[in-house]
């Protein structure tokens, strides 16, 4: 078909996704004298999971930690043992990113972001911290709202060139394995970009919530999570030939949440600042309220370990009792006004939280006149710890040229932090390796070109006008995912999903009509290969893992015993499902 | 639909049309913003953040948004 247009480009690096990592990324490529090209599907100014803002970045902070004598020995156990690393990840990637969290972070300062000097915080250089991953406080509260604005300008300063609303689709590989460039379709006009070029950075759509219902389980009904979530991370980098790791272990059952922001507590927003308790319906106290010690508290450390598990305790028991019928509520009647200006801050920062409090607002509703309920909802959901492309601590996957950052990356523990850390770190990497790799001549080889021609061949069949709309392909997946998908995975269940994943596929035909649709036409194939790659996982993987326990018939599933590895388990929400489960059957 | 565009404000920048990391704005013929794809916002309120002019504002949806349990008997 002769209106498709094909542009040509040539780069050291190709950054594919202009998120946090991807922007560090290139930002890092760039300064060190690169030719740096990155390909985003919307625009880097506001794309990606922190678009609309991030409020937190979880850091080990020597002036606040060594001064209540947290160790960094301690901070990495933690980190790859705890609740967010579940032994599921490459300790020297864990173990890395406390090492450099410190400086990496605050390296943001260079683009304008505020980070510290807070003139009312009682910690440490005016930082403003609470607890969240660990038992001490180490996420860093800051002014994020803009910061991929700001990253969007400091790509710009250093010279990287963004191409936007381009969907990567292929990374393309030499005739020897090895990554050699990118192929994108452009969500603006019939227009295919092939980029050239000795290094790949993969920093692109890590999530995979598009592959069960949205996130945000509020608008649920109209089926509409970000494209961030489309997981064409593991599609794109099965089809460079790359590893993938722990992908089954990303379903999971049952959730507790409100709003967008599931599974919180101590305040309405993603990082934990505990000013709010949970009450029943007749205000009975079900999670306490609790506060931080000062600085200078002896056993600091010690006091606040022992405090944050009996809240964390109280916390677990949530998603139980609200499964069990007992409704539950946020609700900041014992919070002082500093602490709600406080979360109103970080509200204004935080992702989608900006507009959450703008609407509040609006209403005129003030937060310590309310209550705001939880709902439980049986729903397979993702939860994804290590889970996606094997990387090691210097961010390179199984194949040569060819790195993962952010939360593309298996093994690692993902989230905004880990993009900071390792965005930075894929930038440096690449940067090394175009030193040494073989210059391309600037020539499409045979075997790229028959990749590219691949790619082609998809975009005309997605433009006959015939098909289905992306939109119901794509939920189509996801009802597959949710039927099949949820734990235990059994053996008959693995066979249905693969089966009808299968069926799905040699059926599916998109019809995409304009070159919007065409992006997200190729969204839906990568999440479908997405799907198709976790219950293949789920296939060969012969020993289950807490939770997630793979059986091979459903009656072996009352046998697990939750002690074989309590600090293993995972999502703690399916934890609780299987523990009622377990007494389902004892009544039976 | 969640995205309101005040027709009287805005100076068509295009900014939104831009940044909409959804990709839910479109030109019309005459190559004016408007919300062509309202089901594909997912309410991150970046376009509101970003206009120059104060020309848009995303609302909730009734079946969006969160319920809010009033502490005070009426």
């Amino acid at each position: 078909m002769s209106n498709i247009q094909i542009d040509h480009i040539e780069a050291d690096i190709v950054v594919c996704g202009g998120g946090i990592a991807g922007a560090l990324a290139a930002i890092e490529a760039a300064r060190r004298g690169k030719k740096v090209v990155v390909l985003e599907r919307a625009n880097t100014y506001r794309s990606g999971s922190a678009g609309s803002g991030i409020d937190h970045l979880t850091s080990y902070v020597p002036p606040f930690h060594e001064a209540i004598g947290y160790t960094k020995q301690m901070m990495k156990d933690e980190t790859a043992e705890g609740f967010i690393g579940r032994g599921l990840g490459n300790r020297r990637i864990t173990d890395h990113f406390v090492d450099v969290s410190y400086e990496r972070i605050l390296s943001l300062e260079e683009f304008g972001l505020k980070l510290r000097g807070f003139e009312d915080s009682h910690l440490p250089e005016g930082f403003r911290m609470v607890p969240q991953f660990q038992n001490v406080p180490t996420s860093i509260n800051f002014e994020g709202r803009d910061l991929k604005v700001k990253l969007t300008d400091g790509m710009r300063k250093y010279g990287a060139t963004i191409i936007n609303h381009a969907q990567v689709v292929k990374v393309l590989t030499d005739a020897e394995g090895k990554a050699s460039g990118a192929v994108a379709v452009s969500s603006r006009e019939d227009l295919v970009y092939v980029v050239s070029a000795p290094a790949v950075i993969l920093a692109v759509a890590g999530g995979l919530s598009k592959l069960t219902f949205p996130c945000n389980r509020e608008d649920r009904h109209l089926e509409k999570p970000s494209a961030s979530g489309s997981g064409s991370a593991v599609s794109l980098a099965i089809g460079a030939g790359a590893q993938v790791a722990n992908l089954e272990f990303t379903l999971s059952h049952g959730e507790l949440s409100y709003m967008g922001f599931s599974t919180r507590v101590g305040s309405p927003g993603s990082s934990w600042w505990p000013a709010a308790r949970v009450v029943d319906d007749d205000d009975e106290v079900f999670v306490k309220r609790i506060y931080d010690y000062p600085v200078d508290e002896p056993d600091y450390v010690k006091k606040h370990t022992i405090m944050w598990k009996e809240f964390m305790d109280e916390f677990y028991a949530m998603s139980p009792a609200l499964a069990h019928g007992r409704q539950l509520y946020m609700d900041l009647e014992e919070a002082t006004q500093k602490e709600v200006d406080y979360i109103r801050w970080t509200l204004g920062h935080e992702g989608r939280c900006w507009l959450w409090l703008r609407n509040l607002v609006e209403a005129g509703i003030d937060l310590k006149d309310v209550k705001i309920p939880y709902r439980y909802d049986d729903k397979v959901s993702m939860n994804g710890p290590c889970s996606g492309v094997v990387v090691n601590e210097k961010t390179e996957t199984t194949v040569s040229g060819l790195f993962a950052a952010g939360d593309t990356m298996g093994l690692a523990i993902g989230s905004g932090p880990v993009a900071v850390v390792f965005g930075i770190e894929a930038g440096f990497q690449a940067s090394n390796y175009v030193e040494t790799a073989r210059k391309t001549d600037g020539r499409v080889t045979a075997a790229e070109a028959a990749q590219v021609e691949a790619v082609i061949a998809q975009l005309k069949h997605f433009k006959e006008p015939e098909g289905d709309r992306w939109q119901d392909a794509e939920a189509r997946i996801r009802d597959i995912v949710n039927t099949f998908g949820g734990v235990p995975l059994t053996d008959a269940r693995v066979r249905h999903g693969r089966e009808q994943l299968a069926e799905l596929r040699d059926h599916l035909k998109i019809y995409a009509r304009n070159p919007h649709e065409m992006a997200r036409a190729f969204q839906v194939l990568a999440l479908l290969d997405s799907a198709e790659a976790i219950f293949a996982a789920a296939d060969y993987r012969k020993e289950g893992f807490g939770p997630y326990k793979r059986v091979h018939r459903f009656a072996e599933w009352k046998n697990y015993d939750k002690r074989v590895e309590p600090e293993k388990t995972a999502a703690f929400a399916i934890y609780y499902l299987w523990e009622e489960q377990r007494i389902c059957y004892k009544q039976n | 639909m969640a995205t309101i565009i005040d027709k009287s404000k805005c100076i068509n920048c295009k900014i939104c049309y831009d940044r909409c990391p959804e990709e839910s704005f479109g030109l019309d013929e005459e190559g004016k913003v408007y919300v062509k794809y309202p089901e594909e916002c997912w309410l991150c309120g970046a376009c509101e953040m970003d206009c120059p002019v104060g020309a848009i504002r995303v609302r909730y949806e009734i079946n969006a948004g969160s319920m809010f349990v009033n502490k005070k008997e009426v």
